[in-house]
């Protein structure tokens, strides 16, 4: 955890708010251009995808990666920028999805607004929780979203008269626009690309703006931060209820495109899955979260082939990534992107300033 | 108290206090590890496991005697814990805390992986130290194995005890844990005390997976749920103090016990980590931490 005394020169102080008027509502700042390219591009080649996609099953892997890299940009809010971990965000996802599913399904609500409703629970729960989890540090924290966790998993396997128990909840309607249905696996791409693109764009300008240089200051000493103004703890529980709402979203998308949800899917398990994803990606960078979504949705689905040593190949691939390149893979694609485009730039020499970040707070002896 | 609410009250107890026994050693597996590292160690659970697989084939595949299965196994897992730090831990590249935290679940995954390789997906089952002639006591059921549970635990936290507070390396292994920079400068070799803490965790496990799994079951993943009670024992009794663990251990299990007797089993996980969340919030440095300089 971050050692109050790191020195001052490490905390950042957050803007002043004079910085125009347009940083005055972080979710709604127009993005910057340089992410705005990017997004495009990545807008652009997932429109074009499907030209070159074959199978229903290549769609299939692709919407799964969809609905996690939403729950990794929220999850990168909270722990790449805030500094604070979570393992319960599967709690929040299957909240999401069982939100959804019930209300749908039980109550004959209109799946969107089922979605909102959950979403607005989820939102409530995660403000309840956080509010005491976020005051506790390192391990505490850990335990307590880990506990979390597991309750919301023992309560969806046992109140089985209203969540279908262990063996799941069927018969999910899909989500429908207009009389056009998004119940095949063509036509969620879409929807769940659309989705995880969109919410890309508030993440981003959150990052960019006052609040989001605070979090990071969290991140880097919260004392420090304390000291220069930064509400630490209506900030954390604010930054918490935004992923755990990402979170219940992508739930809610998952349970509606499936049409099943089931318990296993949300156990603490999912939760590492999504803290792996951000840690492979790269915390601390929002594309770092597509490729950490992209290469542990993929992958484990490559290994299917080896089911049973998924666990020996999959562990040992990780422990790999995660002794050789802590810092995930997103600093080394920058790295080959930039001297793809660059002619030959060296690397390294015009790194975001982020990237020495990892130095210097959290510091573990010996 | 009519005499069936005596028996109920006083099996609750006795099972209460057998599982709470290998929470225990878990909790002061994570503890000691945390002493040297400042890490939670996700592969202590592990350990359990490979305790009782390790013993299953010294036993029953090559015909050991238990006396000499017994701390061979024990040899074994403590060897595979320095391993966990030699080779997954020391060559990080990273100090940071989230990613060698994330290293040791990493280790675990693997260690599951190559368990199911070696012992397969099925159970097994460990015979008891001794014959099982169950007894009553106070008009609880009783088999040996709750008291040979006990009793190791009990004959393990004293020899930890003794350890810590009579050898030199028990006393380096404090004076690292309360200051790594000065220990070292009075000659200590702290990275080969750090090896040895998980040496010593790997033993832990390795006796609580012995004890536990003829009760239990015995499996390549019996450790996990059974670690995480461990770690949340530790957190309860407060982290890093090793009389918090055993406290935290006991506490946990019999209030485990209490809880699945009494009010209900479904949702005893519920309860317990209910619990551990409630306590967390009154006293989030646990029953017995102190507000240290890392918590």
């Amino acid at each position: 955890m971050t050692v109050p005394g790191t020195g001052p020169g490490t905390v950042k102080t957050p803007a002043p708010a004079s910085s125009g008027s347009s940083t005055r509502h972080p979710l709604f700042t127009p993005p910057a251009r340089r992410f705005m390219r990017g997004w495009l591009a990545l807008a652009v080649a997932m429109a074009l995808l499907p030209l070159a996609l074959r199978s229903g099953y290549q769609f299939t892997v692709l919407n799964v990666v969809a609905v996690n890299l939403i729950v990794v940009t929220g999850l990168n809010l909270l722990m790449g920028y805030a500094g604070q971990i979570s393992y319960g965000h599967a709690a929040f996802f299957g909240m999401g999805a069982y939100g959804s599913a019930i209300l749908s399904t039980t109550h004959g609500v209109d799946p969107w607004l089922a979605m909102g409703v959950s979403a607005c629970g989820v939102a409530v729960a995660a403000a309840a929780v956080g509010v005491p989890t976020l005051r506790l540090k390192g391990n505490y924290l850990v335990m307590a979203t880990l506990g979390f966790n597991l309750i919301v998993d023992v309560i969806l396997v046992q109140w089985s008269d209203v969540t279908g128990g262990s063996s799941g909840f069927v018969g999910v309607p899909p989500l429908s626009v207009a009389g056009i249905s998004f119940d095949t696996d063509r036509s969620f791409y879409w929807l769940a690309w659309g989705v995880a693109l969109l919410l890309l764009i508030p993440a981003r300008n959150l990052v960019h703006s006052p609040v989001g240089r605070a979090l990071r200051a969290i991140h880097d000493s919260e004392p420090g931060a304390e000291a220069c103004g930064v509400p630490t703890a209506s900030y954390k529980v604010q930054v918490f209820v935004l992923s755990a709402v990402f979170a219940s979203l992508a739930g809610s998308l998952h349970a509606h495109y499936l049409g099943i949800v089931a318990p296993k899917t949300f156990d603490i398990f999912k939760s590492v899955e999504f803290v792996t994803m951000c840690l492979i990606g790269g915390m601390g960078s929002l594309w770092g979260g597509l490729a950490g979504a992209l290469l542990l949705t993929v992958l484990p689905q490559m290994l299917g082939v080896f089911e049973e040593h998924h666990d020996l190949i999959f562990g040992a691939i990780l422990l790999v990534m995660l002794i050789f390149m802590p810092r995930g893979v997103s600093p080394w694609l920058r790295d080959l992107l930039k001297k793809g485009l660059g002619g030959g730039k060296r690397p390294g020499v015009s790194r975001d300033s982020r990237d020495s970040r990892d130095r210097g707070d959290g510091e573990v002896r010996p | 108290m009519p005499p069936d609410a005596i028996n109920a009250l006083a099996q609750y107890t006795l099972s209460g206090l057998t599982t709470g026994s290998v929470y225990a050693l878990l909790a002061l597996g994570y503890s000691l590890i945390f002493n040297a590292t400042g890490i939670v160690n996700f592969t202590q659970g592990d350990f359990l496991s490979l305790g009782g697989l390790v013993l299953y084939s010294l036993l029953v595949s090559q015909g050991l005697p238990i006396f000499a299965a017994f701390p061979a196994t024990i040899l074994l897992v403590a060897l595979a814990g320095a391993l966990v730090e030699r080779v997954c831990l020391r060559p990080a590249r990273s100090r940071q805390m989230i990613i060698l935290i994330f290293i040791t679940m990493a280790a675990s995954t693997l260690m599951r992986g190559l368990m199911k390789q070696g012992w397969g997906k099925l159970p097994l089952a460990l015979p008891p130290l001794s014959p099982e002639v169950p007894f009553r006591l106070l008009g609880a059921v009783l088999t040996p194995q709750n008291l040979w549970v006990m009793g190791m635990t009990l004959c393990g936290i004293a020899a930890l005890a003794w350890f810590f507070r009579a050898t030199v390396t028990g006393k380096a292994m404090r004076a690292a844990a309360a200051d790594p920079r000065t220990a070292r400068l009075m000659g200590v070799e702290v990275e080969r005390l750090t090896t040895l803490s998980f040496a010593f965790a790997g033993a832990l496990g390795a006796l609580g997976g012995m004890l536990i799994t003829p009760i239990t079951s015995l499996s390549y993943d019996i450790g996990l749920m059974l670690g995480l009670k461990g770690f949340a024992a530790a957190v309860l009794g407060g982290y890093g103090s090793f009389a918090g663990a055993v406290a935290g251990g006991v506490l946990l299990g019999l209030f485990e016990s209490y809880g699945a007797g009494y009010v209900t089993s479904a949702y005893r996980d519920v309860l317990v980590f209910g619990l551990l969340i409630l306590v967390l919030f009154v006293r989030p440095q646990g029953l017995f931490g102190t507000t240290g300089r890392r918590a």
